[in-house]
């Protein structure tokens, strides 16, 4: 976890808040996206013309993917994993175009995978009531308690390092490769980027959302 | 001593061991699955792929240890 550069500093209650290239690289990311969702939902329709049909079939992909690893009670999900589907892609997808991916720090994988903890913790008091949500936990024996306790405190764990340490390993190789290249690098880097960035960064992607449902689903029905 | 710590992280990486088993494993049962029932692919796929992430979990806790061995080398 090599310190990232600093490109400039926001002082802020007194502290200087130094901003790193990924973080610049998400504030992008985000107006992208942001723009797109604009530009895709200007004047909707009844009968959809081109633009309306693709994003329709995009939406409609989510929607069947929820319904059919959470159920039809859960379709209130959809603008969560369709967003973190889109940016966590779009994250990964950075190193197609000459820069590192985001990803690649611990504390941006950190930060999607509690928002993802939060969700879970919150919904599934939301659903039980906070009673039968801590009664959860000595569930299906009372021993397993410290075990139970330990589960969800790690699955933010696991969920954020498998996310870092793919996509770090993917870019440690791949500048490797640059480096010992130089000015020589002109078709070798392909795979490695078709592989590391387009293959490993959706896959990771596919993973991180997989898992996000699976455990919205399994902690609020436990 | 920084010698024996990257030793030691060397060592944490054999973890990787049992992950690539399990993912192995997993993948191949995974086929067999889709051979006898092309039918279903769709929900042995995610069912695999979830079953990845998991063993793959192992080989990332090896990858943790290794992390923090190595950084107290080079920090």
């Amino acid at each position: 976890m090599e310190e990232s550069r600093i490109l400039f500093e926001i002082p802020l209650f007194g502290y200087n808040i130094g901003i790193s290239e990924s973080i610049v690289i998400q504030w992008v990311i985000i107006l992208f996206l942001a723009l797109l969702a604009w530009y895709f939902t200007r004047n909707l329709r009844k009968e959809p013309d081109k633009k309306q049909t693709v994003i329709e079939m995009f939406v409609k992909a989510i929607n069947g993917v929820v319904r059919e690893n959470m159920g039809e009670k859960y379709l209130g999900f959809v603008p969560y994993i369709g967003a973190l589907v889109l940016f966590l892609l779009c994250m990964n997808l950075t190193g197609l175009f000459g820069f590192e991916p985001p990803t690649k720090e611990y504390s941006i994988t950190l930060g999607m995978a509690l928002i993802t903890f939060v969700i879970i913790q919150a919904y599934a008091i939301k659903k039980l009531g906070i009673l039968h949500y801590f009664i959860g936990y000595s569930k299906p024996s009372p021993i397993l308690l410290p075990i139970n306790i330990m589960e969800r405190i790690m699955l933010p764990v696991s969920l954020s390092f498998r996310l870092f340490g793919n996509i770090l390993a993917g870019a440690v190789i791949i500048e490797m490769v640059y480096k010992a290249m130089g000015h020589f690098a002109l078709a070798l880097p392909i795979p490695l980027h078709a592989y590391f960035d387009l293959f490993d960064g959706s896959i990771q992607m596919v993973i991180f959302v997989m898992l996000s449902m699976v455990n919205i689903k399994s902690i609020a029905e436990h | 001593m920084n010698s024996l710590i990257a030793i030691g992280a060397g060592i944490a990486a054999l973890g990787c061991i049992g992950g690539g088993l399990g993912t192995g494993n997993a993948a191949a049962k995974a086929v067999e699955a889709i051979g006898r029932q092309p039918e279903a692919s769709g929900k042995i796929t995610s069912a695999m792929i979830l079953g990845l992430a998991l063993s793959e979990a192992t080989a990332i806790y090896a990858f943790l240890i290794g992390l923090l061995l190595v950084f107290k080398v080079t920090g």
